[in-house]
């Protein structure tokens, strides 16, 4: 997949109509739409860095809200995209936090290892290691 | 003036002035509410001890997936839109946490712009985490599922 600078993700942005919001140790861009969500992304990033596969597709799905092709339009004609914009890009592969970190305390992967886990294998993993006989693990305290 | 209604403890508004440093005791010493009132209960608000607030509201868990991959991680609250990014999963986690912290202050600060949009919804879990210690707010972040005794039966969960 292509993927932008943060510049070009600001230029996006600006060109789709985003208002940019500063505050006082950041700032940040927002977009009400026409439905009342509100969209809201950062503005603070080094401009000339280019984004991960990864990271550009959740962006593209948590916060514009826009297909990889929308966004590139809005770039290339600095027109407004068009929402419902389908498809969003599919979630990038992914386990919880508490799993992630419960793998690593407990079983001591790192996240190397983690990284090519399905969730059902990662939740496997950690109870097999619960509940091994010699395991010593107990659940970290959370709060 | 302090008058009995319902299970709280209420007190108007010009007594309250004089008497908040009593009405902040009973509050976080004795975990009693205190309502405050200027004219009637539509105007009426409630002193809470911020541990109580966060404990009230437990059954509200966050839970952020990370990300992996290309030498980066990046934690997500996709209900929220909040990303949070760094080198190893903590480091994401800990932004996300930074993230949320930057959102819950403007959603608080901005109450009548986000009332009227669709984060209406999430505020139980953003109270939740505004009323925790800053230094425990990541540890809602890494929240297991509830099993363990004297947890919430039932949860909702935010991703």
């Amino acid at each position: 997949m292509r993927t932008p600078s943060w510049g070009e993700i600001e230029q996006f942005c600006r060109s789709d109509g985003w208002d940019l919001v500063r505050e006082t140790d950041h700032s940040f861009f927002r977009k009400v739409l026409a439905d009342g969500t509100v969209l809201e992304t950062h503005s603070s990033f080094s401009s000339s860095k280019t984004v991960s596969a990864n990271r550009f597709a959740l962006i593209l799905r948590t916060q514009l809200r826009v297909s990889a092709q929308a966004f590139w339009d809005t770039l290339r004609t600095g027109e407004t995209a068009l929402r419902p914009s389908a498809p969003l890009p599919d979630m990038p592969p992914s386990l919880p936090a508490w799993l992630l970190r419960s793998l690593k305390r407990e079983v001591g992967l790192t996240d190397d290892d983690t990284s090519s886990l399905s969730e059902v294998a990662a939740h496997q993993l950690l109870i097999d290691h619960r509940s091994s006989p010699g395991s010593t693990s107990e659940r970290h305290p959370t709060t | 003036m302090l008058t009995h209604m319902a299970a709280f403890t209420c007190t108007d508004v010009t007594t309250a002035r004089s008497s908040l440093p009593e009405l902040q005791t009973r509050a976080v010493e004795h975990h009693r509410p205190q309502m405050i009132r200027r004219r009637g209960d539509a105007d009426a608000s409630v002193l809470l001890a911020a541990s109580d607030l966060a404990s009230s509201f437990a059954a509200f868990r966050f839970e952020p997936r990370v990300f992996m991959g290309d030498g980066e991680a990046t934690a997500s609250l996709e209900s929220l839109g909040i990303l949070g990014m760094g080198a190893t999963a903590e480091e994401a986690v800990e932004d996300l946490a930074v993230e949320l912290r930057r959102f819950a202050q403007r959603y608080f600060e901005k109450a009548a712009f986000y009332r009227e949009t669709h984060f209406r919804g999430y505020l139980p879990w953003l109270l939740r985490f505004a009323a925790t210690p800053e230094d425990r707010q990541v540890d809602l972040l890494y929240e297991e599922p509830a099993t363990a005794p004297g947890a919430p039966a039932s949860t909702s969960v935010l991703r």
